[in-house]
């Protein structure tokens, strides 16, 4: 039986403030010991153009990351598909300021794209500030983050496999 | 000022229109481009300032100078490794370890590896785009375009059919109006030359390359455990050799042998038959590009050296790519580099945001200093009450990046100073190549101090490196077979075997250039760590003496078509690789996802 590879990446630099949202949501997620056994979890930092045998490699993607929306500071947006590359990836990862939609291109370029990717961002309130952890308000969001994150993960797993 | 010729021997004006690129893209880190045109609009000065600085020099005081490695290492992650290799190198200078014969292998092959691989991404992901035009490539015929590439090479994916499919793909992309990795650039404009079909093929390889470079840094894994950022160890390597395939669980093992064995020889492959005939092609119809952006090229080069072919011997005779300077283009001397001498590496920082107690004097590494001192000079246009600064002020502190100096003279580092130099000293397997390159495109040998001969350099170095690492996987292969097995040496890998006091010097070439970094170990911990990095000289700003770097230098007399869509500057500025997120000494908020291009 051909498995489903599911990864849920989280991208982000730690290093400022609300940026490092993604990584925190793995974080959690590791230490809760939440996610199905067959998902893989990984910390994507701001390894941009470095994320893409990942990328290609899964089947379903989960992302989550800090995506400035204009919205209120802690408010989650999830996003599918189609609508991702319009709102997001577009400030720069750091590896050769490859931005992650990039990254996303790229893959598709190669002709191996996931078959459905989710995202699911947070509002941040500060990416500014250096050697900062998460404001408060956008830790507090990570939550409910998380519970979206695994209610997208059961429905792919009830949706059944790929053709 | 208004025109002034610097002690260098380079004429700058800047009284015309002042343009300032920042960031510029499609290079790791932060960097911003000022530069000056005139009527004509031919650049008379050029400004290059580092806008981050990195801090790692005080990040690694009093930690163990055996750690220092796995910290240095993140200074970058694209040259990743080779900052650890100048660092555990330093280390073992300072105290005296002696590394076993198959270390020195295997240093070898990741530091190919990673030359092939860093060579490789730099041209097709950050370089070609300003040479090859992506939506040129759209109106381009598959059928011609296969007939092209078939005539370059006898790499079989070449296909009507193929290309066909590949501009689909692309069409798609542009279409959808995201135009990913491609967003940035200045399609159409009028100093793209390539014909559509060799912009398609082009293209295409693009892509391939995407996914190709992924496996060659299996390698990387294979001896380091993981990459980016594989291990290092002290004394040696962190790889232990079973052949048995019984008791250490990870050892290298006959199998891992040969799947490095495979990869390397399909890296070689793919560079002599996609990389070099793409390169050669490309420079075919963009030879005016060996009239500008010679700069310091046809004067001062920097070599440290690099690859011995004997474990712990970095004397010319065992260095595959050797050591040494270039002065004032007089290719018959050849000037020794001693990396402790403190007369020969000195930094400087009248320009630089940083302090000295004598700011006349240059400061070895070994007495380096790393305290910040962010001052504006009073020229700078704009920056007041917290608004973007429009135009930096060159005569004071106008960058994060020091001046080093070699014996007090602004150098050139990089791939092409490193051909240059070998070919000099009379090197036979660098000599056959660039012969062979030059031949094939009908230039003569000065052709190569411009932007296209640094670019022709890299992909002519990633051949060679190619070559040597094949010959390298063997080498350990034979070593394996003869039963030598050892790999470390841990006879002063306890603190308590250390001297009070010790100084060592860690050299390199990375991909992008020389590579310092010096330590000075104090009861046994790091009591000064300074890394000189490539980009450090390449980007230098001024000098005490008015001096100006590679960058600067080479940017001077190139006609622009359009000031406001800066492809020449990017053109001559990527034939570096730039990597400043080494060279700078935490960042700017982002510029966003364009580059600023002002015209003041």
């Amino acid at each position: 039986m051909m498995t489903v590879t599911v990864t849920v990446l989280g991208i982000g630099n730690r290093l400022w403030a609300d940026e490092g949202f993604g990584p925190s949501v793995i974080d959690r997620l590791m230490a809760e010991g939440v996610l199905p056994a067959e998902v893989e979890a990984l910390d994507g930092g701001t390894l941009g153009l470095y994320l893409l045998p990942c990328i290609q490699q899964a089947r379903r993607l989960l992302v989550f990351d800090a995506v400035d929306f204009g919205h209120a500071p802690g408010e989650i947006v999830v996003l599918r598909d189609g609508e991702i590359p319009a709102f997001f990836g577009q400030r720069p990862l750091s590896l050769h300021q490859t931005g992650f939609t990039d990254v996303l291109a790229a893959a598709e370029l190669t002709g191996a794209v996931p078959d459905m990717i989710t995202l699911i961002g947070v509002q941040p309130e500060s990416i500014d500030e250096w050697g900062g952890s998460l404001t408060h308000t956008v830790a507090a969001a990570i939550p409910h983050a998380i519970a979206l994150g695994l209610a997208e993960l059961s429905a792919w797993q009830t949706e059944g496999k790929p053709q | 000022m208004s025109r002034i010729v610097t002690p260098n021997g380079f004429e700058l004006d800047n009284s015309g229109r002042r343009i300032a690129i920042d960031p510029v893209t499609r290079i790791e880190g932060h960097l911003r481009i000022e530069v000056n045109v005139d009527d004509a609009n031919v650049i008379r000065n050029a400004v290059s300032v580092g806008t981050m600085w990195r801090g790692l020099e005080i990040i690694m005081k009093d930690r163990d100078p055996r750690d220092a490695w796995a910290f240095v290492q993140r200074i970058c992650g694209v040259c990743t490794g080779v900052h650890a290799l100048a660092s555990i190198r330093a280390v073992e200078d300072a105290l005296k370890i002696e590394i076993p014969r198959n270390a020195n292998i295997i240093r070898n092959i990741m530091h190919f590896t990673l030359y092939a691989h860093d060579h490789l991404v730099h041209f097709y992901h950050l370089h070609a785009l300003d040479w090859v035009d992506i939506v040129s490539a759209l109106k381009a015929d598959p059928k011609a375009t296969s007939d092209l590439a078939q005539s370059l090479s006898p790499w079989p994916k070449s296909s009507v059919g193929y290309f066909k499919d590949i501009q689909g793909r692309v069409k798609k992309l542009v279409g959808s109006g995201q135009l990913g990795p491609f967003r940035n650039g200045y399609w159409g404009h009028p100093a793209y030359k390539l014909p559509p079909e060799a912009n398609l093929m082009a293209v295409a390889h693009y892509i391939e390359a995407l996914d190709f470079q992924r496996e060659i840094v299996k390698i990387h894994a294979v001896f380091g455990g993981k990459n980016p950022h594989p291990n290092w160890l002290v004394g040696g390597v962190p790889a232990t050799i079973n052949v048995h395939s019984a008791g250490a669980v990870g050892a290298i093992n006959v199998e891992r042998l040969n799947l490095v064995l495979k990869i390397a020889q399909m890296t070689q492959t793919f560079i002599s038959q996609v990389y070099i005939p793409d390169l050669m092609a490309i420079a075919s119809f963009y030879k005016d590009w060996t009239k500008w952006g010679g700069g310091l090229s046809g004067k001062n080069l920097l070599c440290y050296g690099d690859f011995p072919s004997r474990a712990n011997d970095d004397s010319n005779d065992s260095l595959m790519l050797p050591r040494g300077a270039i002065l004032n283009g007089d290719l018959s001397t050849i000037h020794p580099v001693d990396l402790r001498d403190p007369t020969h590496i000195q930094e400087f920082v009248p320009h630089s945001w940083y302090r000295y107690p004598d700011e006349k004097a240059g400061l070895h590494p070994w007495d380096g200093i790393t305290e910040l001192d962010f001052r504006l000079g009073a020229k700078t246009q704009g920056g007041k009450n917290g608004s973007a600064i429009d135009a930096f002020d060159e005569n004071e502190k106008y960058s994060y990046v020091k001046a080093p100096r070699w014996k007090g003279h602004a150098m050139e580092t990089g791939p092409l100073p490193r051909l240059v130099l070998a070919y000099a000293m009379g090197r036979r397997d660098i000599k056959e190549l660039v012969d062979g390159a030059l031949r094939k495109l009908d230039l003569p040998l000065p052709a190569l101090f411009s932007t296209l001969g640094r670019t022709a350099a890299r992909g002519l170095e990633a051949q060679w490196a190619a070559d040597r690492l094949v010959e390298e996987v063997h080498h350990l292969i034979d070593q394996v077979k003869a039963g030598n097995l050892d790999t470390a040496n841990t006879e002063k890998w306890s603190p308590t075997t250390w001297p009070a006091e010790a100084k060592g010097v860690g050299y390199a070439e990375a991909p992008r250039g020389a590579l310092g970094h010096w330590i000075v170990i104090r009861d046994q911990k790091i009591a000064n760590y300074q890394a000189v990095v490539p980009t450090t000289w390449n980007a230098s700003p001024r000098d005490n003496a008015g001096a100006i770097g590679a960058y600067e230098a080479a940017l001077l007399g190139t006609p622009m078509a359009d000031p406001k869509q800066p492809l020449e500057i990017l053109r001559t500025i990527h034939s570096f690789d730039p990597c400043l997120a080494c060279a700078t000494h935490v960042v700017g908020p982002d510029g966003g996802p364009l580059t600023t291009v002002q015209v003041l």
